[in-house]
Formats: C-alpha cells, structure tokens, sequence
C-alpha cells in the first residue's frame, strides 16, 4: 500500500468541504422551502412538507451530516500531522546518510597512502562541510613548548581562520579543550558569558566548537571549528558530529606517529648496517696495512737475513714486533668499542691523585722519547687536587690524547698537557700546535670510525682512539670537548668530577659554544 | 740490456713497508727513491724521471688515485704498480682507466712483486726508447 501524499490528502479535504457546503445549502433550502413557502408548493407535496416529521428527519440527517464532516476532517488532520512528521523524519536521515558517507570517506582517507598532512586536510575538510562551519583548525600539543601548534587550517571562503596559529595550554577555547579534555559549545551570546571569557572581543565567531583529539588516552592536540554566520550556529548535535571526525582525526595522527616511528627505526637499521660494512673494510684494511709489514720483513729476513748486517737484520725485527703490537692495539680497540657498546664498560668511581696519575703518563712519554717533550702544567696548589674516577681509565683517556697529539703535530713542537680547577670539576687539556682539524670534521670526531671516513688513512687507526676515550670520560661522568683552528693547533679538554661534589651523571653544563661535545651518558 | 739501473719510486707512507721494499729492491739490483705521500711522489717524479712508480693508494693529502690523475698528463709517463689495501673490482678498473700497469693487493710476498716489477718493466718499454721498431718489424712479416 502506498502511502498518499500530503497534497492528495489536501485535495481530499476541499472536496470534502465543497461537497459539505453544497449539501448544506440543499438541505437549508429545502428546510426554509418547506417552513415558508408551502403555499406555494402543489397538493401533494406541500401535504408532505407541512408533516412535522419531515421536518425532525431533515433535521437530524443535517445534524448526522455534520458529525460526520467533523469526524471526517478530525481524520484528515491527523494523517496530515503524520505525513508532515514523516518529511522531517526523511530529511533528517537524509542528513544521517550524507554524515556516514563523509564519515566513512575520512575513515577511507585515514587508511589510504596519503600523507598525515593530507588525511588531516581531508578530515577538516569533511567537518566543515558538514557542519557548515566558517573555518577550522587542527592542532597540536607540542610538549616541549607547552602550547598548541596549528598543523592544519582551512577556511569555507579562503579567508585566515578566526584565532592564533599557536596558543599556550589553558588560553582560549583550544587551550582550555586541551587543558580541560572536554568537548565545547560556545555562543557568542550564550547565557553562561563563557564565550566572551575565551574568546578575544575583536574575533568574528559568532559560534565555536572545540573536542579533544585523544587516543588511548594520550592527549594529541584539538580540533576547533567556528561559524561567522548567525543563522548557522552549532547545536548539540553538531558537536557530537565533530566528535566523531575527532575520533578519526586521533587514530589517523597515532597512526602516522607509529608509521614515523617504525621508518626512523628502519633507516636507524640500515644506517647500523651501512655502518658495520664500511666498519668490516676498514678494518680488513687496517689489518692489511701491519700485516704487508710484517709478511714482508718475515720473508725479507728468510731470504737476505744471512747477507744482511746485523744491525739491519735488528731494524726489521722490530718492525716484526712494533707492527704486532700495532695489530694487538688494533684487536683491543676493536674489541672495547664492542664491550662499550654492549654497556659492559664497567669503570671504577675512588678517589684519585689526579697530580700524580697525570705524571704518570707524561713521564712515560718523556722517558719513551728524548726527543719530543710533553710539559705538564699545573697550578701550584694542584698536588691537592682530588676527583672521582678510574685510575686506568684516566690513565688510557690521557696517554690517548697526548698520543694523538705527538702523533699529529710537527716533531719539533711542543705538547702540553695543563691542569686546572672549573667550578666542580678538574679540568685537563691535551693542547699541540698541530695541522689542526677542519671546522667540517668537528662535529664528528668523538664518532665511531670517523677518521676512517674522512681522511683517507692520512694516520694509521680505525678511528676508534676518540671514540673510546670519549665513552671513558663519560663512563666516569666526565665531558670532553675539542677547539682547533687549521693551521693553528688542537686542543683537547675533559673533565672529572671534584672529589667534593657529587658525581655526575651527564646533565653537566653546556661547553663552550662552537666546541664539540661528548657528556657522560 | 740498460746501461744503468733501472730506477723505481716506492711511495708509501708507511716507513716500515717502505723500508722493506727498498731493501729487497736494492738487494735485486735496483736504484731506489723514497716518498711518504702523494705531493712528495710527484715532485720527485717530475725531477727524477723514476722507470717505475710503486704507489700505495691510502695517502694523506695527494692519494694514489690523485697521482695516477696528474701522472696521465705527464710526457712520458713512468710504469705504475699500484699496491693497494682495498681489492675491489671497482678499484681494479679505475686502475686500469687511469692507467695503472699492475694492480697489486696486500700484504703481498717482496718475491712476487719482484716478478710483477720486472714483468711491468720488460713487456712495455716506453715509446720513446725505440719509436719504429714495431711498425718495421710486422711489415717483414707480412
């Protein structure tokens, strides 16, 4: 059965009426006829009229009549009511339809290929639709700032969106959704004066809507839209609308967080890997450079030993023994950059005589070498001088840099190594009058085989003596840092805890700027 | 036969390995000269005019490749053995494109590349030492 339209049952109506009215005016004359004019009638007929009887019947067939018309148009009001509830009904699914349609397109977007920014524009852009807004923005907590950062805004007309690109937590409408997590409803000349409290008095928002975007409970950012038009302020049922776009806003912003996360893992892999082959050659060819030494003074000495003089026989033995040692240097680095970077490097935190321990290691180099000298420069009271750390790891961090040093600066110039007091640390710097290091190479020094990378094996080494001294002087909560200038000289400084202050764990002050850094861990 | 001994640059800046060489090519005859890097290398080569360059490719500041480079536009051009701690087939054909003679990797035995050295220097003599003697010589033979 089909229903009958509204303008089929109006059209009823005013037959109905216009059958009514023509038999109330029959019956009304036929009534006056036979009370007035019976005269008038012939014999028979006025015999009948002038019965009482048909008078009553006439009247109550009038009467019946228009109980029935009553009755009748009672009935057609009713499905008149029904059918006009029935269009708003229809219109209001309707507008259902088109929200899951868009819904379900932003839930497509979040799924697809498209980049955060896009399914960002496309979430924003279904809202305002939708809701009719004026304008709109997403935006994000940046934690670091404490404030919101707007990451995504568009306007219906192209204008700039009502409020600022960044609002501190607490501030405005985005700042109190934020700061509060709950959803907002705002009009301008809404009865609880909210809106005038939140909102700058020279914004055209007439109306204003804000959610949360949260996801398992992480607060990300919000969502905020506005109507500049009167006649389209929001309703309570706009904000649950929004709240669903800000449902899919949240998981399409975890996602492309996780998504950010899992990539930066993948190249951090690739760049291990690329790091560990390159780290395989340079290290097969640094086991090449001893070992052509040796093989070839072994298998020099076998075939013109007996020729040779013996003083010249003893200069290739000890090419034979310095180049193995060099080899065993070179297994021990690489085997201690191994155990430091399984955490396995366990230093010792005692008291040290840092006076004496330095000493130490500059008296070795002197007595190894009359030619080249290595000063010690301390101030007077430094015998005094007391800091937290490991004797041997002092002892190695020292004897490496003023290796590097001799190694690196001209024979004929002087290297020292200096002792000083800064604020709760002892200072020591290992300073020469070298070639220098190159502005560019700075940053990188304390890497992992740096050296390798950048110069060409300009020096024997894997590039892992800086590396490892670093981690030493962090493993005793020390820091360590470099200024050169090309041409001018290196100097290398690092520190250990006084023995008066408490150990540190890295949160030292920053080095002097332009300087490159490595703080304990 | 030459009237003198032929005269080879070992360049290396290894003091070890350069000693090394130089008493086993002297052992066999020959006259040696000396160079710790790539800038030294060339200077000595334009002033001394060596038979033979042995060149080690890890070099600070002017390496073995920056020497074969600068080397291919010198008249005539000395006999190169590259001795090298990389043995990539990558590396192997810059060698032969910039005109490297032999490729030898290490560590290698002083015998063997005794053997290479008198290969290199025997199988091209330089063009300038006998000019015509080729073109002259496969005309009789056809």
């Amino acid at each position: 059965m089909t229903t009958p339209s509204l303008e089929a049952v109006e059209r009823r109506r005013i037959q109905m009426w216009t059958v009514m009215f023509l038999v109330l005016v029959g019956l009304s004359a036929a009534v006056i006829v036979a009370s007035f004019w019976t005269e008038a009638l012939p014999g028979q007929i006025r015999n009948f009229a002038s019965m009482p009887v048909l008078r009553v019947c006439l009247l109550a067939v009038t009467i019946a009549f228009c109980v029935y018309v009553y009755e009748k148009e009672r009935m057609l009001r009713k499905v008149t009511r029904a059918l006009v509830d029935e269009r708003v009904l229809n219109a209001a699914l309707t507008n259902r339809v088109t929200e899951l349609a868009t819904l379900s397109e932003v839930a497509q977007a979040i799924n697809s290929v498209l980049t955060t920014r896009e399914v960002l524009g496309k979430i924003l852009q279904s809202a305002l639709s939708l809701l009719h807004a004026s304008g709109g923005r997403i935006m994000l907590i940046d934690r670091e700032r404490n404030l919101l950062r707007s990451v995504c805004e568009l306007s219906a007309d192209g204008s700039a969106v009502d409020g600022p690109d960044e609002v501190a937590l607490g501030e405005g409408i985005p700042g109190w959704v934020a700061h509060h997590r709950d959803p907002i409803l705002l009009h301008r000349d809404g009865a609880d004066g909210m809106f005038s409290r939140l909102v700058p008095p020279g914004s055209p928002a007439c109306s204003a809507m804000c959610v949360a975007l949260i996801n398992r409970g992480e607060l990300l950012g919000v969502l905020y839209v506005s109507s500049l038009d009167e006649a389209q302020s929001f309703t309570e049922y706009d904000l649950r609308a929004l709240q669903l776009f800000a449902e899919n806003a949240a998981v399409a912003i975890s996602n492309a967080r996780l998504f950010e996360a899992e990539r930066a893992h993948v190249t951090k892999l690739q760049e291990v890997d690329a790091q560990r082959q390159e780290f395989v050659a340079t290290v097969s060819h640094e086991l090449r450079s001893p070992l052509t030494s040796i093989v070839g003074s072994v298998r020099t000495l076998r075939k013109r030993g007996q020729a040779m003089a013996s003083d010249q026989a003893d200069e290739f033995l000890t090419v034979i023994e310095r180049q193995s040692n060099r080899l065993l240097q070179l297994i021990d680095d690489i085997l201690f950059a191994s155990r430091i970077e399984a955490g396995e490097n366990r230093l010792r935190g005692e008291p040290l005589e840092v006076v004496r321990l330095v000493d130490e290691v500059v008296s070795s180099f002197n007595a190894r070498d009359h030619r080249r000298r290595v000063c010690l420069v301390a101030p007077p009271h430094s015998n005094s001088m007391a800091a937290i750390g490991d004797p041997n790891g002092l002892q190695q961090v020292l004897t490496n840099l003023v290796d590097n040093a001799l190694k690196y600066a001209p024979g004929d110039t002087p290297v020292t190594v200096s002792l000083a007091e800064a604020g709760d640390e002892i200072a020591i710097t290992v300073s020469d009058l070298g070639p220098g290091i190159p502005k560019a190479d700075l940053p990188h020094i304390f890497e992992r085989f740096r050296q390798a990378h950048g110069n060409s094996g300009a020096t024997p080494g894997v590039g892992l003596g800086l590396y490892i001294t670093a981690n030493l002087v962090a493993g005793m909560g020390g820091r360590i840092w470099v200024r050169s200038e090309v041409n001018q000289g290196t100097a290398f400084t690092f520190t250990l805890p006084m023995r008066t202050a408490p150990a540190r764990t890295g949160t030292g002050s920053l080095p002097p700027v332009g300087a490159s850094t490595v703080r304990g861990a | 036969m030459r009237n003198s001994r032929p005269r080879v640059l070992i360049v290396d800046d290894e003091p070890d390995i350069l000693l090394m060489l130089r008493v086993n090519l002297e052992a066999e005859g020959y006259s040696t000269l000396l160079a710790g890097d790539g800038e030294t290398a060339l200077r000595r080569i334009a002033e001394e005019r060596p038979d033979l360059v042995l060149l080690d490719v890890m070099m600070p500041v002017v390496d073995g490749w920056g020497v074969l480079e600068r080397l291919a536009l010198m008249d005539p051009r000395p006999r190169v053995i590259l001795l090298t701690a990389k043995a990539s087939t990558r590396d192997l054909s810059k060698a032969r494109e910039l005109g490297a003679d032999e490729y030898v990797t290490k560590p290698f035995d002083p015998d063997a590349l005794l053997g290479t050295i008198e290969k290199v220097l025997r199988s091209r003599p330089a063009e300038r030492d006998r000019p015509s003697i080729q073109p002259v010589y496969l005309s009789d033979e056809l």
